[in-house]
């Protein structure tokens, strides 16, 4: 009898475990599915990992990471032509939209399936792409250093040629990250634009800096060992070397705004297998919760309004820019208008190193 | 009671191409006998040896080794021991290893190999340096290895080619030595080749001269010496003046009187050459009188110490030059002095013009 | 061993420049590890530490260890079929008879000449072009990386090889054949014995090649095999992190460990003593 009562008791615990495993797999609306991002590696993957593609697993799901340089992605795309797509969604950067617009491996997104996009200015979408965050270029410069050597706050980027600042800048090497936005502002600064940056060029060579960074954490080093007291960078520096250096960020005039964004997207791809599931990711990068940790565990700036609002509460962001009107202010580079293969020409001819 | 010889070679030949490297050689080696082959390079004495080892494959003719046909054999089938010249031992292995290698081949056990190795150090002079590796040793220990190796399972004929040329002159002198000696102590048939006249002389019981691919003379080191088979073998074999003769026994071109030849031998309708070791030759004041000796007037020109003796050149006036060696305790003309030059009837070799 | 005499001033002249030449070759990896002991600021290296922690260390995340885990999966596996491949070709060239020997050499060495970032691109249509005709991807898959990497590491091997095989004195496997060794016997016994430290340099070239190769690995890694170098160098593009000053020291450690081992096993200094016969 015992036994028996034992027996009962142990069918009755594994239907019940049955029917809960039963019910929680019945919830995922995307079951089995599995989506492919390309997007960066390292830290941001993991940011990714627990904002995003944890939610997603909950809904049944898997995300797998194709991780690399957006250029580098893009060519993975490329050479995957007229074949089934290396990736789902791409994340990239603003000035790879044009080609991939040209190359047509932008699928239409549909913008009904995201109801975060409502939290997002108009501006920063449309039905091929979505900006889930920028980055915000100007000059970051050493406080103490500038007070100690009598020298004021940086406004434009010729502030740079001071000569009290001899041996003290670094510009971004054309290989970096931060090249494009500060070309084009000094190129907008000294008279030129996307279409000419011979003046800006001209300025790099008057300001004549001390090196050329060509990663964020070279620059750092340098700037938190003093070597360098300014620099023509994004303002995630001054975040990521707080209690170090006291760091601040200027913004210039950059024809009639001040500041260059650098914009970060996410694309739908062309012939993606679970295009249903892309507009879920993209919606989840746009939530509150990823877009928080966006500037918190990743140091870049947020689009979304309830995050942004969040963060300007914050004074640790104070040096950032984050309501919408000053957002709206700063300049967007028109990747039209640029060709990077002259301007690599260009600068290697005109920047003697 | 003749034997059958220990290694037999039947016209065999080798062309490369259009060249012959060696043309239609016939050659035995008798058992115990140490055998050399001398001559120039390019004469193809490597090549008759690399023909026995079965390293090359002859063009033409037969090889018996104990009067079995080998020809089709590789070189690991052919019971036969080597020696390189640069003794191309194993560098990973150690002197014992090296000596055991044949053996090991052939499924010795490792006893033994360990003692018959022990023994072969034993005799080449090198107890308790089986361990070491060659790396370790001297030119003329790692020398001496390669030997023990390659007798060690005992071969029907040991095979050397040139193995003291990367020894230096006074090493070469002690090896040249303690290589007969460890032939002998062996009783091992050996073919040996070197190009060195004097290590051929030395080390012999019969030497075989070659030339061009084919045999100018086979005999013994005397034999080589004192009755050279032709003018090749004469010159290549220690040093000689030549002394051509007209039909009338007068030396062609110059003005001396008429020579006397060794008894019974005939002066030819078109004359002959006379061979004469330098050290047969005798220098005498000018003028000085000579009996039964031939006799040749010259003035010298040259004279060099080289220590066992001196080297005088005589200026023959006729544009014929002769080497004489003199004792360096005599009293030796000095250049420039007119001398006569004589010798014994006797002591002469005797050139067949062809 | 003859004693070496030097005089004073001379020895302290050539201390010093060995001094500065270890300092130069080492400098660069004792910075990574002093650093590594100092977590704090998350954004760049700080030199000298300013305190000693091991807490890079525990932080190193799976991530790291999955790709090394990877990695060296991958570079063996390359080590292993790149000798496979290359010590035939390498023999085969050296040795054979074969008309256009010096071609056959060049093809084998022309992946040295193709920037690798071109050889990426081209493996990565390579293998699309390929799973459109067969069906089965390598694209991000282990096998493929294999094959690339093996591509990469192939010419090592085979340049090492020629190398020494040029060099190679075939007398001594005459000796050996007349001594009754056959054909096989003489490859096992001596040829294959005496390349051992061709060999072993040839494989360690592969493994670092295969260990460190970044530029093709790039766009070959898939999601779920990432190779070490890539997963560091994604890491540092996007952020500084001191963990990954930790993990580069373990793996420094490491190889320093294995190149040691292997050559206590392999006996390299036995060779070197004897200069493969002279």
């Amino acid at each position: 009898m015992q036994s028996f009562k034992r027996l009962m008791g142990g069918l009755g615990a594994a239907a019940i475990a049955l029917a809960l495993t039963a019910g929680t797999a019945a919830a995922g609306q995307f079951d089995g599915v599995t989506v492919r991002i390309g997007t960066f590696g390292g830290k941001w993957r993991d940011i990714v990992e627990a904002n995003v593609a944890k939610a997603f697993e909950a809904e049944g799901g898997k995300i797998e990471f194709v991780l690399g340089q957006p250029a580098n992605n893009m060519a993975k795309l490329i050479a995957a032509r007229g074949q089934e797509p290396p990736f789902d969604v791409l994340e990239t950067m603003d000035n790879l939209l044009p080609q991939l617009a040209a190359g047509g491996f932008l699928d239409t997104i549909d913008l009904t399936k995201i109801p975060n996009i409502a939290k997002v200015d108009k501006a920063f979408y449309d039905d091929k792409k979505v900006m889930v965050w920028i980055t915000q270029e100007g000059i970051v410069y050493n406080k103490a250093k500038f007070a100690e050597a009598g020298i004021p706050a940086p406004t434009r980027y010729a502030d740079l040629a001071n000569p009290k600042l001899k041996g003290k800048v670094s510009l971004p090497d054309i290989s970096a990250g931060g090249a494009m936005p500060a070309i084009v502002g000094m190129s907008h600064e000294a008279g030129g634009g996307e279409a000419d940056i011979g003046p800006g060029l001209e300025l790099v060579k008057t300001i004549g800096p001390a090196s050329f960074w060509s990663s964020s954490s070279n620059l750092q080093t340098q700037l938190a060992s003093g070597d360098v007291w300014a620099a023509a960078a994004q303002a995630g520096n001054v975040q990521r070397l707080k209690g170090q250096v006291d760091l601040a960020i200027a913004f210039p005039p950059v024809a009639g705004k001040s500041g260059v964004l650098k914009q970060g997207y996410l694309v739908k791809i062309k012939g993606a297998k679970n295009a249903a599931a892309a507009e879920w990711i993209i919606n989840a990068f746009l939530s509150d919760q990823m877009q928080v940790a966006t500037l918190t565990a990743g140091g870049q700036v947020p689009v979304s309004g309830p995050a942004l609002a969040k963060l300007r509460e914050n004074p640790d962001y104070g040096f950032l820019r984050l309501s919408p009107d000053q957002l709206a202010g700063m300049y967007s580079i028109d990747f039209g208008k640029v060709n990077e293969a002259a301007y690599v020409q260009k600068w290697n001819r005109s920047i003697t190193r | 009671m003749t034997r059958p010889p220990k290694v037999l070679l039947e016209r065999v030949e080798r062309r490369f191409g259009s060249s012959v490297a060696l043309a239609a050689l016939d050659l035995a080696v008798e058992e115990g006998e140490f055998l050399t082959l001398l001559g120039p390079s390019g004469c193809g004495k490597t090549t008759t040896l690399r023909i026995i080892a079965g390293f090359v494959d002859p063009t033409g003719g037969r090889v018996l080794i104990d009067g079995r046909e080998v020809g089709h054999l590789p070189p690991n089938k052919r019971e036969v021991g080597m020696v390189f010249q640069n003794y191309a031992l194993f560098p990973h292995l150690t002197v014992a290893e090296n000596i055991a290698f044949g053996m090991k081949q052939r499924g010795a056990p490792e006893a033994v190999r360990r003692r018959r190795a022990g023994e072969l150090l034993d005799l080449i002079k090198m107890t308790g340096m089986g361990d070491r590796h060659p790396g370790e040793l001297s030119g003329g220990q790692r020398q001496r290895v390669a030997i023990a190796r390659a007798v060690a399972h005992p071969p029907a004929i040991l095979l050397m080619d040139e193995p003291l040329g990367a020894l230096d002159l006074k090493l070469r002198e002690a090896m040249q030595q303690e290589l007969r000696a460890i032939q002998k102590a062996l009783g091992i048939t050996t073919l040996y080749v070197t190009h060195d006249q004097t290590e051929a002389m030395v080390m012999s019981d019969r030497i075989v001269v070659m030339q061009g691919g084919r045999v100018e003379q086979i005999g013994t080191p005397s034999d080589i010496y004192m009755r050279p088979a032709s003018r090749f073998v004469a010159s290549f074999v220690g040093r000689i003046n030549f002394v051509p003769l007209a039909a009338d026994g007068r030396p062609r071109g110059g003005s001396a009187s008429p020579l006397r030849l060794p008894s019974g031998v005939p002066i030819g309708s078109r004359g002959l050459t006379l061979g004469l070791r330098p050290e047969w030759l005798r220098l005498l004041p000018d003028g000085a009188a000579v009996n039964g000796y031939n006799v040749l007037d010259g003035r010298v020109t040259d004279s060099v110490f080289v220590g066992s003796h001196v080297s005088l050149a005589v200026d023959l006036g006729d544009g014929g030059t002769l080497t004489v060696d003199g004792r360096p305790e005599d009293a030796l003309p000095a250049p420039g002095q007119p001398v006569r030059v004589c010798w014994e009837p006797e002591r002469a070799i005797i050139l067949h013009d062809h | 061993m003859a004693k070496l005499h030097h005089r004073t001033p001379e020895r302290i002249a050539a201390a010093l420049v060995l001094a500065v030449a270890y300092t130069v070759l080492l400098g660069p990896i004792l910075f990574v590890i002093v650093s590594s002991f100092d977590y704090g600021q998350r954004a760049y290296v700080v030199f000298p530490p300013e305190r000693f922690t091991l807490e890079s260390y525990w932080r190193i995340p799976d991530r790291y260890w999955d790709a090394l885990w990877n990695s060296l999966r991958i570079a063996g596996l390359c080590t292993l079929a790149s000798c496979l491949i290359g010590i035939p070709a390498a023999i085969g060239i050296v040795r054979s008879n074969i008309p256009g020997k010096a071609a056959i050499l060049a093809v084998f060495r022309a992946p040295m000449q193709i920037p690798a970032v071109v050889s990426g691109v081209a493996f990565l249509q390579l293998y699309y072009a390929l799973g459109a005709a067969t069906g089965w991807y390598a694209v991000g898959s282990f096998t493929g990386m294999v094959i690339a990497h093996v591509f990469a590491a192939t010419p090592y091997v085979v340049g090492t090889l020629v190398g020494v095989l040029q060099r190679f004195d075939q007398t001594v496997e005459e000796a050996a054949l007349v001594l009754g060794a056959s054909r096989l016997g003489t490859l096992w016994q001596v040829t294959l014995p005496m390349l051992k430290p061709g060999i072993f340099a040839g494989a360690l070239y592969a493994f670092m090649i295969s260990f460190s190769e970044v530029p093709m690995s790039v766009f070959l890694a898939g999601s779920h095999q990432v190779t070490f170098p890539v997963e560091v160098f994604h890491s540092m593009q996007f952020d500084f992190e001191p963990t990954i000053l930790a993990i580069s020291t373990i793996v420094t450690v490491l190889s320093l460990v294995v190149v040691w081992a292997v050559q206590r096993v392999v006996g390299l200094d036995k060779f070197v003593k004897t200069g493969a016969a002279d």
